[in-house]
């Protein structure tokens, strides 16, 4: 597998949507060349703080409140 | 009296599946509608409806992914409005970008860091503050930010993520990474613009 091929598949890979035959290909090469290792680190990283920063938020205290209220009436 | 008691079986039934994911489901409202109290009203809308139509949800299936449904198709019909987002127009451009080359391109040319790839980079990328990627974030077209998050936040798969948006997989394949590509395009202005390179 070529570096190209390689990013190519970075998303799929790390979004884990490849199957396996495919994801051990991605991962021989990573193996292999430190340049797409770190590519695809970052990537992950990058997944992580989009996760992170929406992991942080607690809805407001009374929402649950006026959630249950409004269900009340129905 | 048995109605109203099937009624308290119906609202627990309904509280106990639902209301675990509420944090969940109300951060990604916030990132989408950019405003708390915008959030808190898509929220209750999403919640009003998902209990109007609770007969039918599949019991066993993913929750998360029903109520989310609910809550996207809410937010494109009521608060997808004035057109006020901002333009992203050189896809062409923004699709090439790679905020990790940038970032070693950078490293590189300050020639200060005895550190290379991964290592350095990453450094880099935490010297983003929270705020500059919810910034980021919630300044990405909302169609392509939705994809994104529901993958990198909620987790799903790209089918999931086509079911929930009504669109095809390779169409979810292409938000995904547009998405990325514009968010990692606006961190590095960002990046740019407030100095956190030149510290490096």
């Amino acid at each position: 597998m070529t570096c190209q091929e390689a990013v190519k598949r970075l998303y799929e890979y790390l979004d884990l949507e490849l199957d396996n035959v495919a994801a051990v290909q991605v991962e021989k090469h990573l193996d292999l060349c430190r340049l797409c290792c770190d590519h695809f680190e970052f990537e992950k990283i990058m997944k992580e703080l989009v996760k992170n920063s929406c992991f942080q938020e607690k809805a407001p205290f009374l929402l649950k409140d006026k959630i249950l209220s409004n269900l009340k009436f129905k | 009296m048995a109605a109203e008691k099937n009624n308290q079986g119906k609202n627990k039934e309904f509280e106990e599946i639902f209301l675990p994911i509420l944090d969940n489901l109300y951060g990604i409202a916030l990132r989408m509608t950019r405003n708390s109290k915008d959030a808190e009203d898509l929220v209750q809308e999403t919640y009003l409806k998902a209990f109007r139509f609770f007969h039918r949800f599949e019991r066993g299936t993913n929750a998360r992914a029903w109520l989310l449904t609910i809550l996207t198709n809410t937010f494109r019909t009521r608060y997808r409005k004035k057109k006020q987002e901002p333009e992203m127009v050189d896809f062409q451009a923004i699709e090439n970008f790679c905020l990790a080359d940038e970032l070693v391109k950078e490293i590189t040319a300050s020639n200060k860091s005895e550190a290379r790839g991964t290592e350095a980079v990453t450094r880099l990328l935490k010297d983003y503050v929270s705020d500059d990627v919810i910034e980021a974030l919630e300044n990405v077209p909302e169609q392509f930010r939705l994809a994104v998050l529901l993958s990198d936040v909620e987790g799903f798969s790209y089918q999931e993520i086509s079911e929930i948006l009504g669109i095809s997989v390779g169409t979810v394949k292409s938000r995904i990474f547009r998405g990325r590509k514009i968010l990692q395009k606006l961190l590095w202005n960002f990046a740019k613009e407030k100095g956190i390179l030149k510290g490096n």
